[in-house]
């Protein structure tokens, strides 16, 4: 897939390219890709930078679970491997055992590179683009540090936009200034050394 | 209103506007909220006006609301309401109905079909079913190959896409096509 056609540069893009995010003038487009394995059809969805009200990423355990899965299914995988070479003796069965050790084999390096992919690409989240009209979850960004990356510029793009339709400028951020006590020539009270007595 | 993207619950502000937190999943959460959430309307428009002074020009469709803008493909008035911004053009909806569905301009299309990937799989699917594919594909490549004849000229979608996914169904529904007329053939002829 390209990184950028036209008008418009990639973002992100999902597995096999089913789905993709991509900046274009004043808008962002999502395409978004139905299928198995390969897409079949694709939509379109434009968010025009005006209407856009807010864009959330929230973590996922997804990652995790399918990284303990995989684990999981990496270390049947293993038993049954040894399993099988252990059921070697020389029988006509043999040939049959070898063919099932490799296929269990390629399986346990299957599981085992969705847990490396988890582990180098970071934890997982969903991103929630939401306008007037819809809300829309972009599937390409679904790794956590990938997609605080995005936003952060998504947002600077988005209230540029949005400030200066409403005809303002945006104002740079000023580091707090520590508040100043002002002086003054009222003299307080002297401390009372002891509290009165009763009477 | 800003919420969680994983269970849509409302989001608290802090300070910033941003949360860190979702109050009720308790998982960690970046986001912002633009003015455009804050407007009555839900974007950064005026709303439209009525017709106050006669003789003003007023919206095609809308013949009370004041007219701000001409429709760049039609030319009609429209008001604040009709009109659409497409691509750096001010257009109605009836010119962006037929630029999408009477003439399929491509940046207009809003979903498309991608047939040369339905070919494709009709082709590998079968497959999956391991030695059931080779009959199951007896069935799907005929098919596969009326799309990619049928459909060889259609719209691949707004991202470029090569033709190379085309070609290949077509050649690989061709020979599974050719060795299954020659497998039948020379299972009735020569038994």
């Amino acid at each position: 897939m390209k990184k950028n056609f036209g008008e418009y540069v990639r973002i992100a893009r999902g597995f096999f390219g089913c789905s993709s995010f991509w900046r274009g003038n004043g808008h962002f487009l999502y395409v978004k890709g139905n299928g198995f394995l390969l897409p079949f059809s694709e939509e379109y969805f434009r968010f025009e930078f005006l209407k856009v009200q807010s864009v959330v990423a929230t973590k996922t355990a997804r990652g995790t679970v399918t990284s303990i899965l995989s684990g999981a299914g990496a270390i049947v995988a293993a038993l049954l491997v040894v399993a099988s070479i252990s059921g070697l003796d020389g029988s006509p069965s043999d040939p049959v055992l070898y063919v099932m050790a490799v296929l269990l084999i390629l399986f346990a390096m299957g599981f085992l590179a969705v847990i490396a992919v988890n582990i180098v690409m970071g934890p997982t989240c969903v991103v929630r683009i939401q306008t007037a009209v819809r809300a829309e979850t972009i599937r390409p960004l679904l790794r956590w540090r990938l997609a605080k990356e995005v936003l952060v510029s998504m947002q600077t793009e988005i209230e540029l936009a949005q400030v200066s339709a409403l005809g303002k400028t945006p104002e740079p951020e000023q580091p707090m200034a520590r508040p100043s006590v002002p002086e003054t020539s009222v003299e307080l009270p002297p401390i009372p050394s002891s509290l009165p007595e009763e009477s | 209103m800003i919420s969680c993207a994983k269970c849509e619950i409302p989001l608290p502000f802090d300070s910033q506007g941003t949360p860190e937190y979702c109050p009720n999943c308790r998982r960690s959460c970046v986001g912002h909220q633009f003015p455009a959430a804050l407007t009555t309307t839900g974007e950064i428009s005026k709303p439209a006006e009525s017709v106050n002074v006669l003789g003003e020009a007023s919206c095609f469709y809308h013949d009370t609301k004041r007219a701000v803008v001409a429709c760049d493909g039609c030319g009609r008035y429209l008001c604040s309401h009709c009109q659409a911004d497409w691509l750096g053009r001010t257009l109605c909806l009836g010119c962006i109905h037929t630029q999408r569905e009477v003439k399929g301009a491509g940046e207009f299309q809003s979903r498309v079909t991608l047939y040369d990937n339905v070919a494709l799989s009709l082709l590998i699917l079968p497959f999956l079913t391991l030695i059931y594919g080779f009959f199951l594909v007896m069935f799907t490549a005929p098919v596969a190959l009326y799309l990619v004849v049928r459909h060889r000229n259609a719209s691949r979608g707004i991202v470029p896409r090569g033709r190379w996914r085309l070609v290949l169904a077509g050649a690989l529904s061709i020979f599974v096509v050719l060795a299954w007329v020659g497998f039948i053939v020379a299972a009735v002829f020569f038994g």
